[in-house]
């Protein structure tokens, strides 16, 4: 099993310093050692050891991880903490041969495109991830698979990889992305690309992970792109480390992508709004590139960035971890908003369509919308509309 | 007493969520960051996570009713096996019970519970001017409770001492469940020299007389600046030398940082980018205080240094204070570069000789790690004496444990030998006890007699220290 030589290569080399307690946002609320990453590594190893039998009991304590990448971002050993702990769950489930949980979960994020078919899909997609008010049709069905640009020779062919939860649950994020893009001057091609694979590997799902980056990667060498960009930090997290888009290129976050190869003009229309920027975890632990979100919204005139108390940490959301350990992401949430709200700011801007449900369920009684910064670019670069002259914001989280 | 009747007992005291008693899990309380703990499995029977001295006190008298072992943890960051339950029974996972409950700034002053974060503490103590000294290599994840009760310090030792010094109180609850205030719990005088110093026999007792569970302490005003002068020797003789020359220059460092020839090797494999320079060693001296002060000792230094280093840098600017600072930050995490597939090991990491007898301990310790071919990295606080010894091993290999034994014991016995002990600041525990006679001689029974006064039936985290 792929997992157990993962184990034994890196836990031996855990010397149990403990230092990932000081960033794991779940130990931050459950406070006992199991929840801590320096736990679960070492649990991997008992596993690994034949010491602790897989089983459910070894699943539970598992399971209470985000896979932020908080602990392996810090770790003095340089390990892999979250992808120890990922490994792990694949041998702590091994103990059952067949697993209806697993079976859904494996077929669900690598039948994706086929089950997306099946009317009523988008619905149970938005059900699982907590419900949503958002109705409409999936993004796919939005977007034309290749936009070009209005100026009649395109700067350069950029694939957009659209992430599931972009698709099924924020398709106005979609849209601006390709609104913004194109309006830089730049062919945007939507490749029926299947899912990152993110989602699985975190449930310890390698095989399955696989198989769906061996599907991407042939779509991407089909296409023959510039460069590869997402909305979505984790998908880019996920992906450049995998590296779809070759070993040197990452697969470019949002606003990476702007700041690094495109280097835009300002926009021109004002967006007089105080905004609290939330890092997503794979943005900062993963790909650490917060400055560029920073530098893109900063950009906008008349936007003013300000700081979240105690600089910003995990929402809590982490994909199936908001359903399965419901109650901790909620205390997660519970914390966080309470520290943007107290920020002062009137919206909250990221990169991450997983965090923005996140934290759309947590400010949902607050009169505090929740945008994606592809979202606030493209109103102020205000493409194919005429200027507003009272603009709220609000109405961006009907669309 | 039954293991489920004893589960049920703590969860009347602190609720079902706040206790472990599931196998699995208990597993993951048998370990801290010794070498020792990943060869044994000291497995508490239950473990209780308590939220006031009430709770704690309650436990104690169960506990003390019944003759069941007691074992207080912090965030077992250790490297002495002392917050393990040897024995078994209950643990006391402190570290969740992390309430700073007051800063008194005009009286330069704080209290607090055991499980607040050293790095959380001064951050929280940044918007006062303030600051607590003490500053061990944990920060990050190290309690306040298990500083105290290890009474650790850190490099910074040199000017600024050890914890012992800042604890103006403690509130401890004995074996028997009784709470009782030491020295300045109760009152806020910085000085106070009323009674016998009960304070200073809690600190440093590494939990085997009592449960700490509120701590008065001094805290002192931030320096406004930091300088870093760094100095390469060809010659690991001229090193202390050096240092001695600081001292009788009227200066003294905030820290005063070796690395050896072992060291620099490690830390150029793991970041070629960091380039040290192939010297025998090199040493850092730390300055902290006022920006003109700084200035002043800093050129000092590097003139003094230039007489016998081979090179001297000094900066106060803060980005290359942080790049040379990096060499010494990385040496931990690079010691294992230095063995392919080799794991670093907590074992004999923390002797402490006196000063003119440094150089003789690092050729020692090398002699040793020849001697039993275990790959050795050493580096530390010269300032005071302390060496760090990362040994490197394949922990797979029985053969190399062993020998690994053999090199530790060396150490232990090489600082007694120099004039040293065999902990500067990390604590005796159970790896280090059976250097205690060696040690103190008769004062062991001196121990022994208090430790029976406070605790008559040995519950309070039996098996360390003696």
């Amino acid at each position: 099993m792929q997992g157990n030589v993962i184990i034994r290569e890196y836990q031996s080399k855990c010397v149990r310093c403990g230092q990932c307690r000081s960033v794991c946002p779940v130990l931050d609320i459950l406070g006992k050692e199991p929840a801590s990453p320096r736990g679960k590594v070492y649990l991997a190893g008992l596993i690994a050891r034949g010491e602790v039998p897989p089983g459910p009991r070894a699943e539970e304590i598992l399971s209470l991880c985000l896979v932020c990448g908080a602990c392996s971002a810090q770790c003095p050993s340089g390990l892999p903490v979250d992808g120890i702990i990922t490994a792990a769950r694949e041998a702590a489930a091994s103990y059952r041969h067949y697993s209806p949980y697993r079976f859904m979960y494996r077929s669900f994020f690598t039948q994706m495109p086929l089950l997306g078919r099946l009317p009523g899909f988008a619905s149970l997609f938005r059900g699982m991830a907590g419900g949503t008010p958002l109705t409409g049709r999936p993004a796919r069905h939005q977007i034309s698979p290749i936009t070009l640009p209005q100026k009649k020779k395109p700067l350069m062919r950029v694939g957009y990889f659209l992430g599931c939860a972009t698709n099924y649950l924020l398709p106005e994020v979609a849209v601006s992305v390709v609104n913004v893009l194109t309006h830089l001057g730049c062919e945007v091609v939507t490749p029926p690309f299947a899912c990152c694979g993110l989602p699985l590997a975190a449930e310890g799902e390698a095989a399955a992970a696989k198989k769906t980056l061996e599907v991407n990667r042939r779509l991407y060498q089909a296409y023959k792109l510039d460069a590869l960009i997402t909305d979505c930090s984790s998908c880019s997290h996920h992906l450049t480390g995998q590296g779809l888009a070759g070993d040197a290129q990452p697969v470019y976050e949002f606003c990476e992508f702007l700041v690094k190869v495109l280097n835009p003009a300002r926009p021109a229309i004002e967006i007089s709004q105080s905004v609290a920027c939330h890092y997503p975890c794979h943005l900062r632990h993963g790909r650490k590139l917060e400055d560029h979100l920073h530098q893109i919204l900063g950009n906008i005139p008349g936007l003013s960035l300000v700081e979240i108390p105690g600089g910003g940490s995990c929402c809590g959301g982490g994909g199936s971890f908001s359903i399965k350990q419901k109650s901790i992401s909620s205390r997660i949430l519970q914390k966080y908003t309470g520290q943007i709200l107290s920020s002062g700011a009137q919206c909250a801007a990221t990169v991450c369509p997983s965090c923005i449900m996140q934290l759309r369920r947590g400010l949902k009684n607050q009169d505090m919308p929740v945008l994606h910064a592809a979202q606030l670019l493209s109103r102020s670069y205000l493409i194919g509309q005429s200027p507003i002259p009272e603009f709220n914001l609000s109405i961006l989280m009907t669309i | 007493m039954k293991k489920t009747d004893l589960v049920n007992s703590i969860i009347k005291i602190v609720g079902r969520d706040r206790t472990v008693h599931e196998e699995t899990e208990l597993k993951l309380y048998s370990y801290d960051s010794s070498f020792l703990s990943s060869r044994n499995r000291f497995c508490p029977d239950v473990v209780a996570l308590p939220r006031s001295t009430a709770e704690v006190s309650a436990i104690m008298k169960m506990a003390s009713d019944n003759s069941i072992p007691v074992t207080p943890r912090g965030a077992g960051s250790g490297e002495t096996c002392g917050c393990l339950p040897v024995r078994g029974g209950i643990v006391l996972d402190l570290s969740p019970w992390n309430t700073i409950e007051e800063v008194d700034a005009p009286n330069m002053q704080v209290l607090a519970r055991p499980g607040v974060v050293h790095s959380r503490l001064n951050d929280h103590l940044e918007q006062y001017g303030l600051f607590f000294p003490p500053d061990p290599g944990s920060t990050r994840m190290c309690t306040l409770g298990g500083m105290v009760a290890n009474n650790s310090s850190g490099m910074r030792a040199v000017k600024y001492g050890v914890t012992e010094q800042y604890i103006l109180g403690l509130e401890v609850v004995l074996p028997g469940g009784e709470i009782v205030t030491t020295g300045g719990t109760n009152c806020r005088a910085l000085k106070n020299v009323s009674g016998i110093n009960l304070t200073k026999l809690f600190v440093g007792s590494e939990g085997t007389l009592g449960v700490i569970t509120r701590i008065r302490l001094r805290v002192w005003p931030r320096p406004r600046a930091r300088g870093l002068a760094v100095a390469c020797f060809s010659d690991l003789d001229l090193a202390p030398g050096a240092v001695l020359d600081v001292y009788r220059a009227g200066i003294l460092p905030s820290a005063v940082e070796i690395l050896d020839h072992s060291a620099i090797r490690a830390v150029n494999l793991y970041r070629p980018e960091i380039n040290l320079p192939p010297a025998e060693a090199i040493l850092i001296f730390e300055l902290d205080g006022n920006p003109a002060s700084i200035e002043w000792e800093g050129r000092e230094i590097a003139s003094l240094l230039k007489k016998s280093a081979s090179g001297v840098e000094w900066s106060t600017d803060p980005e290359r204070v942080k790049a040379l600072w990096q060499g010494r930050s990385v040496v931990a995490a690079a010691a294992a570069r230095l063995k392919p597939d080799g794991t670093r090991v907590f074992a004999g990491e923390d002797i402490c000789v006196p000063l003119d007898r440094v150089a003789e301990s690092l050729r020692g310790i090398k002699q040793l790690s020849e001697k039993h071919s275990i790959t050795a990295v050493s580096y530390g606080h010269i300032g005071d004496g302390n060496i760090h010894t990362a040994l490197i091993i394949n922990p797979d290999d029985p053969g190399e444990v062993d020998r690994l034994d053999l090199v530790v014991d060396g150490i232990h016995r090489l600082a007694i030998e120099l004039g040293g002990t065999t902990t500067g600041e990390h604590g005796v525990g159970l790896v280090r006890s059976a250097y205690s006679p060696a040690e103190h001689g008769n004062a062991v029974n001196v121990m022994k007699n208090i430790k029976n006064a406070l605790d008559p039936k040995g519950i309070m985290n039996p098996g360390k220290i003696f």
